[in-house]
This record gives structure tokens, sequence and C-alpha cells, in this order.
């Protein structure tokens, strides 16, 4: 019951989501707006068990819109972007466990200390041109990838290698989680002791407060994403983004107009380890272990893979992206294959996904949409 | 402040000591007369000065020197491959000069990196146009006063001028660039180099794959912006004719070398250019 409740309203959802893309009329594309966002709030509250794989997505939402800005904006590849990911999740670790800062304040630094890192690092990098730059970022990768494995784990987490509780962002509705055990446990009295019949919500708050803090995480990673996608869409709109997007469509002649490209690359290798920090960040603060096999070379691809699907230069393509792998992946590929061999089968079709993408809608899912709301607007008109 | 400007303008073709620009270096620094006052070499926009270029270990310019007088239109003639782009680029930074010297308004520019030089004044208009094509003709525009510090009012302003000499462009401000015609194309990389307020503005094959009639309107255009503004115009071009036209001067380039410099009305009567150069046009 509960999951075909859950199903019918995922993929209203989707719907929604769907037809506030699609549609035109001022009127009703805020109605499905509001539908959608009405989805987004209840969401964690319905689909319960989507609400870890969905976090991810968000995660890796704001990573791929930060690669998105140095591929898709600014022309510039890297290969190494989980690095970045894994600076973001060790500054913030460090900047809580070591100098007590709060949480916020310390994912809002690990932010700026990778943009730091990154527009750094830019310089010498980014003098490199397609391939070169493409290995070059890999080395990075590797460098970075190393350092945190051999020395950073240590030095920052010490023998235990965990963040404890009071860190995380679940910490924040801790007290609620007690106060609904306690009127879960009160239920649970009235049942057992009094024989009372169980009322219907009993499920719904055993559900919810097993899940409090996941569903914590969803509203605050929901809330950061937001903020972050107003950022880069603002960001775009300026001087910046237009001397990126020149910088992608004719470095000589952006030089030849005197847009100071080696700056503009340097910001853009930052800008975009701003968001890798955060998402790295967000990260440390959710799982609260760092193993290094979290920012492997796989995240990396996987990252470019979510933008080459999603639609390559638009943040709805980035989140998009994200949204679609980590669903696939996470949802419902463990659907069809329920056993074992199914993790295996997944990464395959994921792969297989890939160059079907590339081959058949090679700009991407939101390109096929705009073609798809194009069409649609031809007919009526 | 036009007028005044404009009479200049003739007195540079009757004034200026043409044959002193020519091909000698040491010539080069003898100053040309403008108005009948003696004046130095500062009064050269530009002066290049024994250039060598390379592309690796081909060489593209040998030793080659001559001057462009504030205020005139210059052209840069020659065969395909004689080295005319690799002069600009050298003038503009792009390329290297292995030796040599490039003077913008008597300041050395040879080691300067090529933003700076566009601050300096000095813009160099690209080949094949080169228009940005996801951005709009408006954010073209706005990409082109990048080196000029300005508020929004004044860049405001600056596009306005652009659009009263390119009307077709203020039609088309919210398209993308690479909607454009060839011709609007290349009108929006002039105008996107207009927009750094230049004082010294490299053109090079404005007229490449275009039709007659917009080739016309460009080079009329051309005119104009150097009678009103006064603004100094270094042109790269195959159609000898045409460019000859508009211009003051000729430099005539082969395979890296300059060959035969003289007023643009000499250089159109003379038979070995019309053989060579002219023939089709």
């Amino acid at each position: 019951m509960t999951t075909f409740i859950s199903t019918i309203f995922g993929l209203a959802g989707m719907l929604f989501f769907f037809l506030a893309f699609i549609k035109d009329k001022p009127s009703t594309k805020r109605t499905y707006k509001m539908l959608a966002g009405a989805f987004i709030l209840l969401f964690p509250f319905i689909m319960t068990s989507w609400v870890q794989g969905i976090n991810t997505a968000l995660v890796y939402a704001i990573l791929a819109i930060g690669l998105n800005i140095l591929l898709g904006n600014a022309g510039q590849i890297s290969l190494g972007h989980a690095a970045f990911y894994a600076v973001g999740a060790y500054i913030s670790s460090a900047l809580v466990l070591h100098a007590e800062l709060p949480l916020f304040l310390s994912i809002l630094l690990a932010g700026i200390g990778t943009a730091i890192v990154g527009f750094l690092l830019g310089t010498p990098v980014l003098r490199l041109k397609g391939h070169f730059l493409g290995i070059a970022t890999l080395g990075l990768h590797v460098l970075i990838y190393n350092l945190v494995k051999d020395k950073l784990k240590g030095v920052v987490f010490g023998a235990s290698a965990k963040m404890p509780e009071v860190h995380k962002i679940s910490y924040l509705t801790k007290s609620w989680e007690y106060s609904l055990k306690n009127s879960l446990s009160s239920l649970d009295y009235q049942i057992e002791i009094l024989g009372k019949s169980k009322p219907f919500y009993y499920d719904f708050v055993d559900t919810i407060t097993k899940s409090i803090g996941q569903i914590t995480e969803y509203f605050i990673i929901f809330v950061i994403l937001v903020l972050l996608v107003y950022m880069a869409r603002n960001i775009l709109r300026t001087k910046v983004g237009r001397a990126l997007a020149a910088l992608r469509d004719s470095e000589v002649a952006a030089r030849m107009l005197g847009v100071n490209i080696a700056i503009f690359k340097n910001i853009a290798f930052g800008l975009s380890a701003f968001y890798a920090g955060i998402a790295g960040a967000i990260y440390a603060h959710t799982t609260g272990a760092l193993d290094e096999t979290s920012f492997e070379l796989t995240i990396s691809l996987m990252i470019l893979a979510m933008i080459i699907i999603g639609g390559i230069a638009t943040i709805q393509g980035a989140i998009i992206g994200a949204f679609f792998f980590q669903v696939l992946n996470m949802q419902v590929i463990p659907l069809i294959f329920s056993s074992g061999k199914g993790q295996m089968l997944g990464s395959t079709i994921m792969g297989l996904c890939v160059v079907l993408a590339v081959i058949f809608v090679p700009k991407g899912i939101v390109y096929m949409l705009w073609q798809m709301k194009i069409k649609l607007t031809q007919k009526r008109s | 402040m036009a007028q005044e400007k404009s009479g200049l303008n003739e007195a540079i073709n009757e004034t200026v000591d043409w044959e002193t620009l020519v091909i000698e270096p040491s010539k080069i620094c003898r100053a040309p007369k403008l108005d009948g006052e003696e004046v130095d070499s500062q009064n050269l926009a530009l002066k290049l000065n024994n250039i060598d270029a390379y592309y690796g270990k081909v060489q593209a310019l040998r030793r080659v020197s001559f001057g462009v007088p504030t205020g005139a239109i210059v052209s840069l003639l020659g065969a395909n491959g004689a080295g005319k782009s690799t002069t600009l680029r050298v003038i503009s930074g792009m390329v290297k000069a292995a030796n040599g010297d490039v003077e913008l308004f008597g300041e050395k520019i040879v080691h300067i990196s090529p933003e700076k030089i566009v601050a300096r004044g000095l813009i160099h208009v690209p080949e094949g146009r080169q228009v940005f094509p996801e951005l709009t003709v408006e954010e073209n525009l706005k990409i082109g006063s990048y080196s000029v510090k300005q508020n929004n009012k004044e860049r405001a302003e600056s596009i306005d001028i652009v659009y009263t000499f390119f009307p077709k462009l203020k039609q088309r401000r919210n398209q993308i660039g690479q909607t454009l015609s060839g011709g609007e194309q290349q009108m929006l990389a002039i105008g996107r180099g207009l927009m750094a307020k230049p004082k010294v503005l490299l053109l090079d094959e404005p007229s490449l794959g275009l039709a007659p009639v917009i080739v016309k309107e460009i080079f009329e255009m051309l005119k104009n912006l150097n009678k009103q503004t006064g603004m100094t115009i270094l042109l790269v071009e195959q159609n000898a004719s045409k460019a000859l036209k508009i211009s003051h001067f000729g430099f005539v380039l082969e395979t890296g070398k300059i060959v035969m410099g003289d007023k643009a009305q000499v250089l159109l009567a003379n038979e070995d250019i019309k053989k060579a150069y002219l023939g089709g046009h």
C-alpha cells in the first residue's frame, strides 16, 4: 500500500515538474510550479525510503553545477573534480573538530577555502588546453587523493576516523527525534498495556522517527542548493558570466578584446571549486565518516557524465543529470534487480545510458525538453 | 570637432611626407609633416621596426618596418601567406616577435600582453569575425568594453554609438551571434572592437566571404569612422582595389617582406600592382 502511494506520488511529482517546465501560459505555469513546490515539501514524509538517495542526488547536483560552470560555461575541462570535493569535506571537518566553529559557518568557509585552493591550483594548470588540461587535472586528483589518504585523514579525524554526532546536520533536530521517540513509546504503552487499538498514524510516526535525521538533511541541503543555484544564475548573467562564455567560444577573440583570460580562467576554476567544496562539506556533515573511497576518480567521471546527460552549460541540466543518475542508480535499478547481482548490472546499465545519451541526445535532457516545448507551442499556434 | 578632424584628414594626404614612412627603418623615424608643421615620430600611431616573426621554424616576417600616421587609413596588401595577418598579430601581441620593436604612440608594446595593449587603445578585429556564437549582439558588445572602466550608463552610451554606426545591429540586439548573417557578424566584430574606445583599429580581411554590397557598406562605414573620429585604421585586405580606394596609404607585403609602399592613388595606378593584386576586382 505505502509503496503504491509513494510511486503514484513520485510520478505525479515528476509530472508537475515536467508541466511546470513545458507550459507557457503564466497562470498554468504558476499552478504547476506551486504543485511542484508542494511536492518538494511533502516528498520526504511520503517517500521516506527515497530520502537518503535523493540527499545524495542533491549533493551531486551541487557538484555538477560547479563543474558545469567550468566545463559548460567556461569551456575548461576537469577530470579531477572529486579532489575539490575531498578538499571541502576535510576543511569543513577540520574546522568543526579542531577550531570548533559552528556547522554552517564551517560549510561556508570550506567552500571559500576550496575556492582559494582551486583558484591557486588553477594558475599553473589552466595554462594548458584541451586534452592536456584533462590530463593535468587528472594528475591533480591523484595528488590530492593520496594526500587525503595518507595524511589528512589521520590528522583531521585521529584514530577514530569518525565525526561525533554533534557535528552532523542531522543533530539539528535531535531534540525532535527524542520527543518523537517519547510519543512513540507512549503510543506503544497505550497499545500494549492499555490494549487500545493501533492508531492509523502509528506507522507514519514510526517511519518519520526513524528517518528524521535524513529528512532534516534533505531540507537543509535543499535550501543550500537553492541558494547556490540563485548565486550561479546571477554570476553567469553578469560580466563574469559573459567573460566565461567568451573564453569558451573563442579564447583568441576574447584576448583580442582585452579580456584578461588568465584571471577569468582562475575565477572559473575557483568558482567551480567553491561548489565542490560546499558539496564536500555537506557530505562530511551527513555521513560523518570520510573514507577516501568517497572521493575516487569514478566520482569525477560520474559528475562529468551527469552534466553530459543532463545538458551542458545549463544549471537545470546539471540538476536533472544528477537526479537522473541517482534515481536510476539508487532506486530504479535495485527495484528491478532486487538481488546482489543488480548492483553489478546497475553499473553496466549506467554505462549504457551514457553511451545512448551521447548518441541520441548529445546535448542532454534539457535540450530535449526545450525541443519538446518548442514543438508543443508551435502545434498550438 | 568632427569638422576639425576631417580637416586634418584631408591634410594628411596632402602634407604628410609619405616617403619617410617607407621601408627603411632609419627613415621611419624621420618626421612626417602634418599641416606644414614638423612633427616628431610621436605622431606615428604605430611604428614597426625590423620585425622578425616565426611560426615554429618557419619565418613569417622578415625585417618588416613601416609606420602608420595618426588619423590615417593604411592598407596592408599581399597574397595569401604573405604575412599580413601575422603582422597584425604581432602588433596586437597575439604573436611574439622574435626581433624588432613595435611602438604605439611612441611607447614600446612588443613585450606587453594583448589585454594591456588593448587597454592602451589598440584593437585588433580578427580574421573570420570570431563573434561569440552563444552570446547576444548586446552581450558581444559588452565584452568589447572589458578593457575600459565604465559604469552601466557610460557603457549604454558606447553601445548606442556603435548602433549609430551600424543600425542593423540595433535591430538584432537580442539575437545570438551565430544567427547573424556574415555581414552582420562582421559589423558586430567591428562594433565590438569600437566598444574598447580604440585609438588604433586593426582590421583583418573585413570583406572575407561577404557580398559586394555588404563590403561596400562596411568600407563606407570605415571611411566615415575615420573621418568623424580621426581613428587610425590599419587594414589588411585581399580586395586591394576596394581597400586602396578608402586608404591614404598602402604597403605591399610579399613572403614576409615589405616590397612597396606608396600613396593609395599611386598604388592604384601602378601597373605591377594592378597585375598582381587588382586583376580580378
